[in-house]
């Protein structure tokens, strides 16, 4: 029998959601309305819907290819970053390591500097080495920057499972290979999924490094969306409609990653 | 297998990630550091020439560089301590074993998910005085509207809305995995012990998490102190110099062709960073000592 | 005589009576003897299936791949591909890839991209105030050569495009010719006829004094109207709007834009009116003026919560009924001039144009396009039309008149091309010192700075700036 008291907080949550999320409501409803509606002294609640916003995002702003763009690219560097991350963070964090601490401030501190002083040295590097305007270049460029705070993550989260549960496994001989896809990986759910959805979403948003370093080739979905203002007016349907049509990839992906979240299960079997 | 010196097998995993990181980070820190103190202009390259310590001293001499660093303390102060405080009573909401949590944990993260550029355009289409949706709302309930971005006293207040918003569903998401990581022999033990509310939290919940909660507040502190997309295109730096924090500040020096200023701004963050970075975690060090003594027990 | 070419000749006489070459009695007659029977503006183009001019010609026989870097959006990448079709219908051989970036973003990228010495990029449209500094680093072709292989053309092009709103090197009619600039943009005064009328007021303002009173008249924010609205954000968007009415008062940037000169001229009497009378103005501001760039004033502008800006930039957008709620009551005229005895209207003058990048390696069929995307009815009508149609804002002052009736912000610019300055000094400088001027104007708006310490901190800072890149000390 449930607790009374939580199921009323059980409610209260859902009510919460649900008002939380009203700003996407009216980004939702923008998507839809008439121009000249949207742009009027008092918000606008009756009007007839239009998919010109959807129709204008794919014409004049290339949402496809920008979309595309930006899943390869996205993608692969999280993909790549999450691998490497994992296996120095195990390292860091596990291992008997003089000077670890030390190393993992240093490799976090190299982000420390603002976006913007090194935007332009990385122009020059990678014109010199033809990047520029590529999707390699664009995934190198992510994997770099988004390293640093997923060794972070990673070691946290590491760090805190029990030692016990792998010196029985050392004590067998086991090596880190195996120790991390045996034993680390299954229980680190937690740690990879927000480790995941934290360098997913940093790489997908990512706005200055896209702007400086492609063109037309490799242009990515901040690119397209900055597009949508221009010297006189700010497309708000457009911009409205991208959105939308980011969000429904982004829930699949969270839904299925949040899984992970739970964790634990195993561990209170150790005790 | 390789039980020979592990330190030196750790050093080997560790090695592509800081080839990688050193790599990409030579060229553009030095070049940075160069520059520093230099004068260097974006539009006119041809005019490029050592001037030592000035634009340090230049820097450290105006006004908005100080505004800019206060304003950034004061930015990562509000914003960090809100979400976590926000994150934490959020997530304790949500820790329920229905099965509902799975839907309410995805949808509650979608904010995290949103193009700062498109959420802040968004932001600032609601919070315009005169014909945007929240002072309608507002109005609507009989409550004055506000000035929000468009006004020095409110707008700094207005953007840590929008980004608190955006990040404390963040917070929510990783507390909530500590707090569902929490066995259930605790929970009982607790409940039989009858310790409960208040005594609950700080004894036995909050120590337990402490480890998630480190992780999530330097990272939301680091992450704070950097902030400058969602800033930048509500009010980029205004109304007048009202959010101008160090990343926004930096970017109108750079969108103003001075180079070297730029990056003698940028290694100043970087210092200061470091040095909150490293107080924050000798503080937070001290803590997770304690807090592991509570999960021994 | 054919029809098209006596309604060339009638536009062009109309271009040259603009410029003082022939006065209105010469202009009666040319008039007179090309009487035709096709009416002007865009039924010509219906009634008539030909429309080419006399320069008309193809050209099946270049090839190549000419790439061009623009900003995304209206009268930059939008009228570009407008007129891509005829281009494509003209030189089949050619290929043009329009790459657009952010808008926000065009200028420190452009000059990345002209320092970087790529050829990837055949032709860059750019911003009037660029152009020096592209020049300081050798990234623009000299296009005499080309321009001297169709004297026809050249000819009508000086003769139609405002001598200040060309890009030469030096900048008067002898200069060398490094860019060709279609587009021309000028500070106008905009203000709701309806609303003035209720008020009372029948006359357009001429003096500050006088927007002032109107500012006031229309300030209602009771009923969410504010009575002035402008370009104040922080850096060089507040800067321009400062410059702008200081010239309005007969100041200038510097004593003497050539050597032996480039010292700031801020901190005077003109300064202290300019400033002065701009923070009265501020008194009615609409909430979002210290934010703003023409995005959220013409946002306002278009909602009508904002009624009066007597200092802003052209734009077709408010009297457009997709995107403005108020098209025909929105008014446009000259900006105001000061009361003083120096005072003159002296409106802000910017514009768009393309240059060839000299690094590119198809500058022939670079020079054919920029010079089409530059093209009026010598060449042929249906450029112009569709220039028009997306969004373009010509700097030609045939196409002006011509297209008065559908963008009545063209006779404003009209009025106000003859009278302007350049919104910026021709330097590569000029961004920067906009940046340092504007943000001194933002502190006095914020009360955080007095008028005088402002105007001192301008001088002093652009001083600075001048003496690093070696104009003088």
């Amino acid at each position: 029998m449930r607790n009374p008291i939580r199921k009323a907080v059980d409610v209260a949550a859902v009510f919460l959601v649900a008002i939380y999320l009203a700003p996407i409501y009216w980004i939702s409803l923008t998507s839809i309305k008439p121009m000249n509606e949207i742009n009027s002294k008092e918000p606008v609640w009756i009007f007839e819907p239009t998919m010109e916003h959807y129709v204008q995002a794919f014409e004049r702003f290339e949402f496809g290819k920008a979309l595309l763009n930006s899943s390869i690219i996205v993608f692969s560097a999280t993909f790549i970053t999450m691998i490497l991350a994992l296996i120095a963070a195990y390292a860091l964090s596990r291992m008997k390591m003089r000077g670890a601490d030390v190393l993992s401030l240093f490799i976090l501190s190299l982000r420390f500097m603002p976006a913007v002083v090194i935007a332009m040295p990385y122009y020059l590097m990678f014109l010199k080495a033809g990047l520029i305007d590529s999707h390699i270049g664009m995934i190198i460029v992510y994997v770099g920057y988004g390293l640093p705070f997923a060794v972070w993550i990673m070691r946290g989260f590491l760090k805190d499972l029990p030692k016990e549960i792998e010196e029985a496994a050392r004590l067998d001989g086991l090596g880190w290979l195996s120790i991390i896809r045996r034993i680390i990986l299954p229980l680190s759910g937690p740690g990879i999924a927000v480790t995941a959805i934290f360098t997913f979403v940093f790489n997908w948003n990512e706005y200055l490094f896209a702007l400086y370093l492609t063109q037309a080739n490799a242009v990515t979905l901040p690119i397209q969306i900055a597009k949508m203002v221009d010297a006189y007016t700010v497309l708000w349907g457009t911009i409205s409609a991208s959105v939308v049509m980011q969000l429904v990839p982004m829930v699949v992906v969270v839904f299925l990653l949040q899984r992970h979240m739970i964790r634990g299960l195993a561990l209170g079997a150790v005790k | 297998m390789l039980r020979l010196n592990e330190g030196r097998v750790a050093f080997l995993l560790v090695l592509p990630t800081l080839i990688i990181l050193i790599g990409l980070a030579i060229f553009p820190l030095g070049w940075a550091g160069a520059i520093a103190f230099r004068v260097e202009n974006l539009f006119r390259p041809d005019i490029g020439k050592w001037v030592g310590l000035r634009n340090f001293k230049h820097l450290l001499a105006e006004d908005t560089f100080w505004k800019s660093i206060r304003l950034t303390l004061v930015w990562c102060l509000c914003v960090v301590s809100i979400q976590m405080v926000l994150g934490f009573l959020f997530a304790m909401m949500l820790d329920t074993r229905a099965r509902i949590v799975g839907v309410l944990r995805t949808l509650i993260v979608i904010p995290v998910f949103i193009s700062p550029i498109a959420m802040g355009l968004t932001w600032q289409f609601m919070f315009e005085p005169v014909a945007g949706v929240i002072n309608y709302c507002l109005e609507l309930l009989g409550l004055p509207g506000g000035t929000w971005h468009t006004s020095t006293d409110t707008a700094l207040m207005a953007v840590m809305i929008a980004d608190i918003w955006q990040w404390t569903p963040f917070v929510t998401l990783i507390l909530l995995a500590g707090m569902q990581g929490i066995s259930p022999e605790v929970i009982e033990a607790a409940r039989l012990d009858r310790v409960r509310g208040w005594k609950y939290i700080t004894n036995i919940v909050i120590p337990l998490i402490w480890p998630v909660v480190m992780v999530v507040l330097l990272l939301r502190l680091v992450d704070s102190i950097r902030v400058f997309d969602l800033i930048y295109i509500i009010t980029r730096g205004g109304p007048g110099t009202a959010t101008l924090v160090a990343s926004v500040y930096d970017f109108t020096i750079f969108q103003a062709g001075r180079l070297g200023v730029m990056a003698a701004y940028g290694f100043l963050i970087l210092i200061v960073i470091n040095i909150v970075v490293i107080l924050f975690l000798r503080l937070l060090y001290r803590q997770e000592k304690e807090a592991r003594r509570v999960q021994k027990a | 005589m054919s029809d098209k070419e006596n309604l060339y000749k009638r536009t062009l006489a109309q271009s040259r009576l603009m410029k003082n070459k022939i006065n209105r009695r010469q202009m009666i007659k040319i008039m007179a003897a090309t009487a035709t029977t096709a009416s002007m503006g865009m039924g010509s183009r219906l009634a008539s299936a030909d429309t080419k001019g006399p320069g008309w010609y193809t050209n099946d026989k270049l090839k190549g791949k000419v790439t061009m870097f623009v900003s995304a959006g209206q009268r930059w990448e939008l009228p570009a591909r407008g007129v891509l079709p005829l281009f494509n219908e003209r030189f089949p051989n050619v290929e043009v890839d329009i790459q657009a970036g952010p808008h926000g973003d065009m200028v420190t990228k452009a000059m990345m991209i002209a320092t970087s010495k790529s050829k990837t990029m055949d032709v860059v449209y750019t911003d009037f105030g660029q152009w020096p500094a592209f020049h300081a680093v050798n990234a623009m072709e000299d296009l005499e050569p080309f321009a001297a292989t169709d004297p026809g053309w050249y000819a009508d092009y000086n003769e139609d495009t405002p001598t200040g709103a060309q890009y030469r090197v030096p900048a008067n009619a002898d200069g060398t010719l490094y860019g060709l600039t279609g587009d021309g943009n000028a500070k106008l005064h905009f203000y709701r006829k309806d609303l003035m009328k209720a008020a009372g007021i029948h006359k357009v303002p001429e003096t500050w004094e006088e927007a002032l009173e109107v500012a006031e008249a229309l300030h209602n924010p009771a009923k969410d109207q504010y009575g002035f609205i402008t370009t104040a954000r922080r850096g060089g968007f507040a800067g321009w709007v400062f410059w702008g009415m200081l010239a309005s008062y007969g100041g200038d940037w510097f004593d003497k834009q050539a050597d032996g000169g480039w010292h700031p001229t801020f901190n005077n009497d003109k300064g202290y009116k300019a400033l002065e009378t701009l923070m009265k103005l501020m008194k009615f501001r609409h909430p979002v003026t210290l934010n703003a760039t023409d995005n959220e004033c013409n946002t306002a502008l278009a909602n009508g919560s904002a009624v009066y800006a007597p200092i802003q930039w052209g734009t077709a957008v408010l009297q457009d009924p997709e995107f403005s709620k108020f098209p025909d009551d929105i008014g446009t005229g000259l900006v105001p001039r000061g009361e003083t005895a120096d005072s003159a209207h002296r409106p802000l003058m910017g514009g768009l144009g393309q240059y060839v990048s000299a690094y590119s390696e198809n500058k022939e069929a670079a020079w054919e396009w920029i010079k089409h995307l530059n093209s009026g009815d010598y060449t042929d009508s249906r450029i112009s039309d569709a220039y028009i149609e997306h969004t373009g804002q010509p700097a030609r002052i045939s196409l002006l008149n011509k297209y008065e009736n559908i963008r009545p912000h063209f006779a404003g610019l009209k009025q106000s091309f003859p009278l302007a300055v350049p919104f910026v000094p021709l330097i590569p400088e000029a961004f920067t010192l906009s940046d340092i001027i504007g943000n001194e104007v933002t502190s006095v708006i914020t009360e955080e700075k007095t008028i005088d310490d402002a105007l001192k901190a301008m001088d002093k800072g652009v001083e600075g700036v001048m003496m690093d890149s070696g104009y003088y000390g």
